[in-house]
């Protein structure tokens, strides 16, 4: 190896470095949930495992935060669309309680999707 | 010179890949907006700044439509309904006319697959409301009933702002388009406000426009019996005006005696359609996509491909009763790493 070599393999090096330092972060999940009924709205910190009870249209829905993803536990709404939709921890993931009128957004990180289609 | 041009060059390959994969802005630069309207939840994001104004109007303007459309209440189409009970002759509003044409001609071309003629029997099954909810399938008899005495739209004819059926009463109910021609019609008013990257997104039924900031708009399909961590079936990315319309049998359901009873009803049986587990359908024309994915439903692997060329559907995806997966050749070549049927 020459030392135009050398020079060139630690110019690539640095350089890749300082691409991946400038452009490249992890993908991060989302980092708050924005739930929303029709009197109340709450920030829940997706770090942060909780449960919560929000007044709806029809009565209490009560969601949760685990392990950074966010659930609907139980809803007064007869069809339980909310509860089967399950875990949710993607940013930019929309999830709710019709009946209910209670949403749930989840914000703050990068997300390998703008929208689901279901 | 000749190493120092080939490692320069692997500089530049290099950084164009780190670029290429560099992160999309985060959510925080896309401004959104909630909305209950249409019996879901609708979500209007725009790529950067919008004025509050512009999204006060859209959410007016779904205000308006969910009234217009729905079989509840006193809209306009609710008073159709009423008028139709006992007349066969009903002027139709202007507000309900465009909508009212365009689904008796998608009724025609998807063989009667999609038929907002099912107004009785939705509400039969009891996936018309909430209060309706019911556990166990209705008598046998009482669909029979409905069955024969329905009024087809596809029978029906529409001339001169009048709308004239075979036989009274009749229901309509166009929960399988109205949410279709809300979402274009939203788009359209995001257009005329200037906005040109905006995705909206109505329960899963998405329709985009431009993209966001650098990159286009990026969509999952739900897996219609996510296991093992796998919650997607697949993703592809939208060009500017699609929309993807996903309808499936995992949202409003109820199980009696071990079987499923899901909302999307055969127009032709009178039952749940069987044989089919989610129906994607991509097209320009929300409208479309939204009548299409449920005739793709009801239409089944069998015959999916030719009701779909009726319908002037190039994109479609179908999730079978076994789940197996189909899908036209042009869906398959956007999405290539589609698994094979």
């Amino acid at each position: 190896m020459t030392r135009a070599d050398q020079l060139i393999l630690i110019v690539l090096l640095v350089g890749i470095g300082a691409l991946f330092r400038l452009y490249w972060t992890p993908p991060r999940p989302a980092t708050e949930a924005v739930i929303t009924g029709p009197q109340q709205r709450l920030t829940l910190n997706m770090n942060e495992d909780t449960q919560v009870h929000v007044h709806g249209a029809l009565g209490e829905s009560v969601l949760e935060v685990v392990d950074g993803a966010v659930r609907f536990v139980e809803s007064p709404c007869r069809h339980q669309i909310c509860v089967r939709s399950g875990w949710h921890h993607n940013a930019g993931a929309v999830a709710a309680c019709v009946p209910n009128r209670i949403s749930v957004v989840l914000n703050g990180g990068e997300s390998e999707f703008d929208a689901i289609s279901y | 010179m000749k190493q120092a041009f080939i490692g320069l060059s692997l500089c530049a390959i290099l950084a164009w890949g780190v670029w290429q994969q560099r992160p999309a802005p985060t959510t925080a630069d896309v401004t959104h907006r909630e909305v209950f309207a249409l019996g879901t939840l609708i979500q209007i994001s725009i790529a950067g700044d919008v004025d509050p104004s512009t999204l006060n109007q859209t959410q007016a303007a779904l205000a308006t439509l969910e009234r217009r459309w729905s079989v509840l209440g006193d809209g306009d189409l609710a008073q159709v309904n009423q008028q139709l009970e006992e007349q066969t002759h009903v002027a139709l509003p202007d507000t309900l006319h465009d909508g009212f044409v365009a689904a008796r001609d998608l009724c025609l071309s998807s063989g009667g697959r999609f038929d907002p003629g099912v107004g009785d029997l939705v509400r039969l099954w009891g996936f018309d409301d909430e209060d309706h909810f019911r556990e166990t399938p209705p008598a046998k008899d009482r669909i029979s009933v409905a069955l024969q005495q329905r009024s087809s739209l596809c029978d029906a004819s529409i001339s001169a702002g009048t709308l004239s059926i075979s036989r009274a009463p009749a229901r309509f109910d166009f929960g399988a388009s109205a949410k279709g021609r809300a979402v274009d019609d939203v788009i359209a008013l995001l257009q005329s406000q200037g906005i040109h990257n905006a995705i909206v997104n109505a329960g899963g039924d998405i329709k985009v426009i431009g993209q966001r900031f650098d990159r286009l708009w990026r969509i999952g399909i739900r897996h219609p019996r996510p296991h093992d961590g796998q919650s997607m079936l697949a993703s592809l990315e939208l060009d500017d005006g699609e929309a993807i319309f996903t309808s499936g049998d995992y949202e409003r359901f109820f199980i009696y005696d071990g079987v499923r009873y899901h909302h999307i009803l055969d127009p032709r049986s009178g039952y749940p359609a069987q044989g089919s587990q989610s129906a994607t359908v991509v097209h320009r024309s929300a409208e479309l996509a939204d009548a299409a994915a449920t005739a793709l439903f009801v239409a089944g692997a069998k015959d999916a491909a030719d009701v779909m060329q009726q319908m002037g559907v190039d994109d479609w995806l179908l999730v079978d009763a076994r789940g197996e997966l189909h899908a036209s050749a042009s869906m398959r070549e956007r999405i290539p790493d589609l698994a094979t049927p």
